[in-house]
């Protein structure tokens, strides 16, 4: 986004970044029982690997935000389950599951809600404080 | 004084910003539309351009382009979280030059009143 | 009656060269206020005599022009959107405009005086 004003385009950072987080938890969560066969590979979690940008605006020494630096995928083992009824189920009846533990996946859904709600609490704050020093000095 | 180049900069900046405006609520509206492209507009450069330049700044017209973002799954590539901070952005810029056009004004004003 | 008189022709005659030589020295340092001195902003108006008072209006006149350029540019800046600092332009145009209000004030005041003193009667 073309910003005028750095603070709003470090804050647009920070909440794409939550919000390709919330994407890539919600997706490891509706895949989490995604049944393969053993000759393929199980369904792979997504992490999203964050970076700070170090440029920030013109002249000033401060950072430039956050952006994705590239997406991490979990274990291609995943579980081995036995389910000798599942038709993809092989010779020795066993079927491929993600390697996904539901409790790790909420827990990291609140923590990326969270700092989304931060980044979004802080825009706020951001136009108050240049609305107020638009008003400096009017008589 | 009277021949200073800031009223008519602000002025098509202030063009500029509203067709920017213009252009994000046609995307916030078009959220949920399939297949459709966000759009944004840009002016500051080729404003930049013609003050440097010496030019008149109110020929400066501000030009819309397609964006070429990832589209999702019914093929919209809008980016409300981006949409919602530029728009903040946009409506900050032209209260600053809305209060950068009335000052000037405002000198000439106490100037000619002289109280 | 006759003293007083008197005294009233006394300040006529004595003071008809004192007012004179003041709203000369006012007219000409107001004239020529291309002051030696380019400062920004007023120093304050020194107390004394009447060529530091016009001193010190034609340096406010000078200091008011480069308030005004500096706002000026500022305000351009904030048209291309250069301007990440938004306090950097409204304390200028703040500046400005006070620097523009205090001028016209104290010339307003300052002509105001001179034409009393010129409806004194002599």
């Amino acid at each position: 986004m073309t910003a005028v004003f750095e603070a709003l385009k470090i804050v647009n950072s920070g909440m794409q970044l939550h919000q390709a987080w919330m994407d890539a938890i919600s997706d490891n969560v509706a895949n989490i029982n995604t049944v393969r066969s053993t000759r393929q590979a199980a369904f792979q979690a997504r992490y999203v690997l964050a970076q700070a940008a170090e440029n920030g605006g013109p002249g000033v020494a401060t950072g430039g935000g956050v952006s994705v630096a590239g997406v991490a995928l979990g274990s291609a083992q995943g579980r081995l389950v036995y389910s000798p009824d599942h038709p993809l189920a092989d010779a020795k009846g066993y079927v491929r599951l993600p390697d996904i533990d539901l409790g790790e996946q909420m827990t990291d859904m609140i923590m990326a809600q969270r700092g989304y709600q931060a980044n979004a609490a802080n825009l706020d704050r951001i136009r108050a404080s240049y609305q107020a020093a638009l008003q400096m000095g009017k008589s | 004084m009277l021949d200073d180049v800031s009223i008519d900069a602000l002025q098509s900046a202030m063009r500029g910003l509203s067709a920017r405006q213009r252009a994000i609520s046609d995307d916030i509206a078009n959220v949920d539309t399939p297949f459709y492209r966000a759009h944004s507009v840009t002016f500051e450069a080729d404003l930049k351009r013609a003050l440097d330049s010496g030019d008149d700044p109110l020929t400066v017209r501000p030009t819309s382009t397609l964006s070429n973002a990832a589209a999702g799954l019914n093929g919209n590539n809008v980016n409300i979280t981006a949409e919602t901070t530029q728009s903040v952005d946009t409506e900050l810029a032209y209260q600053l030059a809305l209060r950068a056009a009335g000052d000037r004004f405002s000198l000439y004003r106490t100037a000619i009143a002289g109280a | 009656m006759a003293p007083g008189i008197e005294a009233i022709s006394g300040i006529g005659a004595a003071g008809g060269t004192d007012l004179n030589s003041i709203a000369e020295l006012y007219r000409n340092q107001l004239l020529s206020s291309d002051a030696t001195t380019a400062g920004a902003g007023t120093t304050g108006v020194a107390a004394g005599s009447g060529a530091d008072f016009a001193g010190a209006l034609g340096n406010s006149i000078t200091g008011l022009e480069g308030l005004d350029r500096n706002a000026s540019t500022l305000a351009v800046q904030a048209a291309t959107g250069d301007l990440s600092d938004i306090q950097d332009y409204v304390i200028a145009a703040t500046q400005a405009q006070l620097a523009a209000q205090l001028t016209t004030t104290v010339r307003n005041k300052a002509v105001d005086a001179f034409n009393e003193i010129m409806r004194m009667p002599l």
